[in-house]
């Protein structure tokens, strides 16, 4: 046999035999078999030596082609094995590398899903300021100045007649005057109470108002768009209840409680109620003409209730311990 | 309001629990309250104190024998008026009291005591703790206490809204009950006496739109004493504490009727005559409760004429308030005007139980009933005579307009239609006279006590409150129009808010309200409240800083060495009193501090710096707006070195590390934190539309300078330079590395290699188009800026 012909029927042994391991194991023993240095093609680099001066040269280019060729094979196999059984540990009970991770506020989120549920029914949002005067905080509302319903909001007063605003319904009044009915908005934002700091009260705190103009809008549909807000907020099976209540700007008035579990107790979310005509007069809307309904409620309320918060201080003290549950 | 249930059952029949009957006074719009008042107390029974002896080793305390009809039991009792012979209420051993308080037996000093004589309030029927509770003579030994005595205690506490002064009394409630209910409602009780055509007093007011009622009546003979019991103790099951037969019994007639009545001892007054008028400047007077107030127009007065002897509908004077002594009284029923009473009391910061009727509107002709059964109760419970010695002067309207309801308008209104028969019988239950003009109109003449009810929309209000608001049906189908508005103008905030918790930022909400020294940091419009809470929260906030130092100050003595904290809220300022003056503006501004990277088995600390906020930045804005915006130096105390944001003549914003000033005047510990300061509004004008170009494949050509600069000079002229010169194909350009080394670039030298990449829009570039704009890159630097080309 030529040494032309045994490198091709090593090659051929070769690859008939690389066909048929799978791991490193059988790829050890086949380098052994044919690089080892009694190995196949270790042996064929000897017998170079009697080849011709002409076909040294030729066979030389062969066999190291073929030495390249295995060693590839044998290699690949290897490396591939490698990520399976390694003598190099990954230590997967190693803490992964940090990245810090923060949250917007529950109040926010609170704000944001209340905005989701309303929009969802055809509410625009619309904001306003929070220092008035108290045409539109009070006036304008049907609130006169010497009414008993002046004293349901303690007031900070900037001067005589301008104010920090009691509640967000006096974007109502803005809106009516910049806007044609029919109309549909919640308003969220901040506002002030001029009452001391306990874990139950706070000098400040959010709400979302809401109001809906147009020409026959009644206390039934009222009655629909809050308790679908109260089953997308608190869950489809919460209790709830309606109650007559007073504010000037309403009337008929209405306050909803939902049944708290925890405390076994009614709790109120919300007041709301048919749109007084006087407001309307106010913006100069005709009451005989348009209707509306309008509610407002805290948002720390709902998320205190939600999630079972006890203190309203924690909603503005900035420490991570809280903020980071959320 | 207090109310007693116990009173309540005069006038109509209740079945509920107390927990039953505060439902439903919620659900009529009188939104109530109870406590669990006795349902806590367990195995208190009728007792009779046998014998009281000394307690061997404390003066205070005696040893009491007290039987239970059966057994007699040693308790040591602490109270003064503990005596032989008295029936109490005694807490046996193993009995609870309320708030779960179990009896067992213990030694009080040294002697063996089984359980507890109790005082009222111990078994939550007042707030009388001075001594043991006695109990009237006819309890039976033995029995049950709540069953036997407390029952008629039980209350429930009534939140009454201003609208509603018809309530504001024992027969209002139950008027409310029997119409929604459909219970007999049993009638007031009083009765009128004959009174003579001329008294011996006289009555004049000055401005009768103050006072357009004052009937007042002159009672003989009076002895002053306890009221009898019953009396007393409805007034302790309605929060009253009883004083004597006279006072108990106005307030009696107030918290029955909701009428207020004054008693004055005539005998102190120097005249025959009342004068109602307003109190004069410098006029003052000393009240019932012996307090002094300086008077002015705002205060309506009874006088004698001369000097003030109570401020009207809101408390009496006590020169002529009645006493022990007293023997001759003047009763006052009065119907004042609103306005009046409720400035006076505003005025004089003095609320009354009196004032807070008058002020939401009295019964102009509740005043006359309420006054019959102020002289029944006094001829009957304190000797008095009433010969007829009486005026009434009377300027009330008697007639209420009527108001026109439409079956229409209800229908349109509640999105239900009520039936005829249900609103006669519900409006002529709560007083209305009701005329049935056609089948689908009805005109309504409201009662003298519902000042509250002038047009159609109050009385629909009413048939709503008696239908309860549950009972109306849901209408959930989705009527009206669509919008295309904006649906949330500061939705563009949402994305700010995403990045910055991605980065690691908590969002913190913080006060408004600061003082003074800390508003005026930021600025010297900040807004003053004229009625601050205190001074630590007199001033609207002119920066979100202070709130995130402070919240940071919190966080890092709670153990926290690492933190990212943002707020996005609003700032105000003034530049005048006007309301046109006080400007407000969201603002976004974030702190960092400690480190950007922990210690960790990956990695090596790293500390937060400028760069980090200079990256954030990058991010929270995003590439587009941030390559607009140039940063020069900004010079303020507020930054130890800070920088300004800036998109043309815009001024966005700033940031920097926060000075060491800022966190001495705030008093905070820590010393270093950058921080970033938005207006955000502004960012909006930056157009938020997203524009698609295609996606250029044609290859990048990249090429390195490696230039040798001050240390002291910017990379930024060169920076510059690169932009002006790279042409139109320059698509990214940025310092890549900084090198400085004393040995092989020299003192006070730095070695920067910029990177600089290339990519045409239409063709593969070559290095011939390349060449010539690095070529006069490197020419300028090294001609205008001092750099050498290192190679």
């Amino acid at each position: 046999m030529s040494l032309k012909d045994s490198i091709e029927s090593v090659k051929n042994d070769f690859l008939t035999e690389f066909a048929s391991i799978n791991d490193s194991t059988g790829s050890e023993s086949i380098r052994q078999k044919y690089l080892g240095r009694n190995g196949l093609v270790t042996n064929l680099f000897k017998e170079l030596g009697r080849a011709s001066n002409d076909d040294r040269p030729v066979f030389g280019h062969l066999l190291n082609q073929l030495k390249n060729e295995l060693s590839e094979k044998i290699n690949s196999i290897q490396a591939e094995d490698r990520t399976a059984s390694d003598n190099e540990l990954v230590d997967i009970a190693l803490p992964g590398k940090l990245y810090s991770s923060g949250s917007t506020h529950i109040l926010e989120q609170t704000f944001n899903d209340i905005k989701k549920i309303f929009s969802d029914i055809g509410f625009s949002i619309s904001y306003g300021p929070e220092i008035d005067d108290e045409y539109h905080n009070f006036t304008a509302l049907n609130v006169p100045e010497h009414h008993p319903a002046r004293d349901m909001q303690d007031t900070f007063f900037v001067d005589k007649d301008i104010v920090l605003r009691t509640h967000t319904s006096n974007v109502q009044i803005h809106l009516m005057e910049e806007k044609d009915p029919p109309l549909r908005f919640i308003v969220p934002g901040r506002v002030y109470r001029n009452e001391s700091i306990s874990y139950k009260s706070y000098c400040l705190f959010h709400q979302v108002e809401g109001l809906f103009v147009d020409k026959s809008v009644s206390f039934a549909q009222l009655k629909g768009c809050l308790e679908y807000f109260v089953k997308k907020m608190f869950g489809s099976d919460c209790k709830m209840r309606w109650r007559p209540s007073y504010f000037p700007f309403t009337e008929p008035s209405a306050e909803v409680d939902i049944w708290d579990e925890q405390r076994n107790q009614w709790m109120e979310i919300l007041g709301c109620g048919m749109v007084d005509p006087e407001v309307f007069n106010s913006v100069n809307y005709d009451p005989k003409i348009w209707r509306g309904y309008a509610f407002g409620m805290g948002v720390e309320r709902i998320a205190m209730l939600k999630y079972g918060i006890e203190d309203i201080r924690l909603f503005y003290g900035g420490d991570i311990r809280f903020l980071r549950q959320f | 309001m207090i109310i007693s249930i116990d009173w309540l059952k005069d006038f109509i029949n209740i079945e509920e629990t107390p927990e039953e009957l505060s439902n439903m006074l919620s659900s009529l719009g009188l939104e109530a309250e109870c406590d669990n008042q006795f349902g806590d107390i367990k195995d208190v029974v009728i007792g009779e104190v046998i014998s009281v002896s000394d307690h061997p080793n404390a003066d205070r305390l005696n040893v009491c024998m007290v039987s239970d009809g059966q057994k007699e039991f040693q308790v040591v009792c602490g109270a003064p008026n503990v005596a032989e012979g008295q029936i109490i209420a005694y807490a046996k051993v193993g009995s609870i009291l309320p708030g779960g308080f179990n009896l067992e037996q213990i030694k009080l000093r040294g002697v063996e005591s089984n359980g507890m004589i109790c005082s009222s309030r111990e078994l939550n029927i007042s707030d009388e703790h001075d001594g043991i509770l006695v109990l009237p003579e006819s309890c039976t030994l033995g029995a049950n206490f709540v069953d036997e005595y407390a029952n008629k205690f039980l209350k429930i506490e009534l939140d009454i809204t201003p609208n509603r002064p018809d309530a504001f009394s024992h027969f209002g409630v139950a008027r409310d009950i029997s119409v929604f209910k459909k219970r007999t409602l049993n009638p007031l009780t009083f009765e009128a006496k004959n009174t003579n055509n001329a008294s011996t007093f006289n009555i004049s007011i000055s401005n009768q739109n103050d006072c357009p009622r004052y009937i007042g009546a002159i009672v003989k003979d009076v002895k002053v004493g306890p009221s009898p019991t019953w009396i007393q103790d409805r007034l302790i099951a309605a929060g009253q504490r009883p004083i004597n037969n006279l006072v108990d019994i106005s307030n009696y007639v107030l918290m029955e009727m909701g009428q207020p009545t004054h008693i004055f001892d005539w005998d102190k007054v120097s005249s025959d005559e009342i004068l109602v008028r307003r109190a004069n400047k410098n006029e003052s007077i000393t009240t019932l409760d012996q307090d002094s107030y300086k008077l002015s127009e705002s205060n309506l007065l009874i006088t004698d004429g001369d000097k003030p002897i109570a401020v009207a509908g809101v408390m009496g004077g006590f020169n002529s308030a009645v006493n022990e002594e007293t023997k001759t009284i003047f009763i006052e029923s009065a119907y004042f005007d609103p306005v009046v009473i409720r400035k006076s009391s505003k005025s004089l910061l003095l609320s009354t139980e009196a004032s807070k009727r008058y002020e939401r509107g009295a019964d102009p002709q509740g005043a006359l009933p309420a006054f019959w059964k102020i002289i029944n109760l006094i001829e009957k419970y304190t000797g008095g005579s009433f010969d007829g010695d009486f005026l009434d002067v009377n300027h009330t309207s008697l007639n209420n307009d009527s108001i026109t309801l439409r079956s229409s308008e209800i229908e349109q209104i509640l999105g239900v239609s009520l039936e005829k028969d249900f609103i006669v019988e519900v409006l002529e239950g709560l007083g209305f006279t009701v005329k049935v003009s056609n089948d689908s109109e009805f005109d309504c003449i409201p009662p003298s006590y519902r000042p509250d009810i002038a047009r159609e929309i109050d009385v629909i209000e009413e048939l709503a409150r008696m239908k309860g608001y549950d009972n109306i049906p849901t209408d959930d189908s989705l009527y009206g129009h669509f919008f295309i508005d904006e649906t949330d103008p500061q939705y563009y905030l949402q994305r700010f808010r995403d990045k910055l918790s991605g980065l690691g930022f908590f969002q913190n909400y913080s006060n408004s309200l600061q003082d003074k020294k800390t508003s005026n940091l930021f600025s010297n419009k900040s807004i003053p409240m004229l009625n601050p809470l205190s001074n630590k929260m007199a001033f609207l906030r002119t920066s979100l800083y202070p709130g995130l130092l402070k919240a940071a100050e919190l966080n890092i003595k709670n153990s926290t060495n690492s933190l990212r904290l943002y707020e996005l809220g609003n700032i105000h300022s003034q530049n005048g009193k006007k309301l046109g003056d006080m400007s407000e503006e969201i603002k976004l501004t974030g702190i960092i501090l400690g480190d950007e990277r922990i210690n960790s088995v990956h990695h090596e600390k790293e500390d937060h710096d400028i760069f980090s906020i200079k990256g954030m930045l990058k991010h929270i804005l995003g590439d587009s707006i941030f390559s607009q915006i140039g940063m020069v130096e900004f010079k303020n105390e507020l930054y130890e070195y800070g920088f300004s944001l800036d998109a043309g003549d815009m001024h966005i914003g700033t940031f920097g590390k926060i000075s060491t000033k800022l966190f001495k005047l705030l008093k905070i510990s820590f010393k270093e934190a950058f921080g970033f300061d938005i207006d955000i509004e502004k960012i909006k004008s930056f157009s938020s539309e997203k524009v698609y170009r295609s996606i250029n494949s044609l290859p990048k050509i990249s090429r390195r300078i490696n230039l040798l600069l001050k240390d002291n000079d910017s990379v930024g002229s060169i920076l510059k330079l690169i932009q002006e010169k790279g042409g139109a194909n320059l698509i990214e350009y940025h310092p890549v590395e900084i090198f400085k080394d004393k040995e092989s670039i020299g003192e006070n030298k730095k070695s920067v290699v910029f990177e600089m990449i290339f990519q045409h829009k239409e063709k593969t570039l070559e290095d011939k188009d390349v060449n010539p704009i690095i070529d006069e890159i490197i020419d300028i630097a090294q001609s205008k800026f001092n750099a050498k080309l290192r190679v």
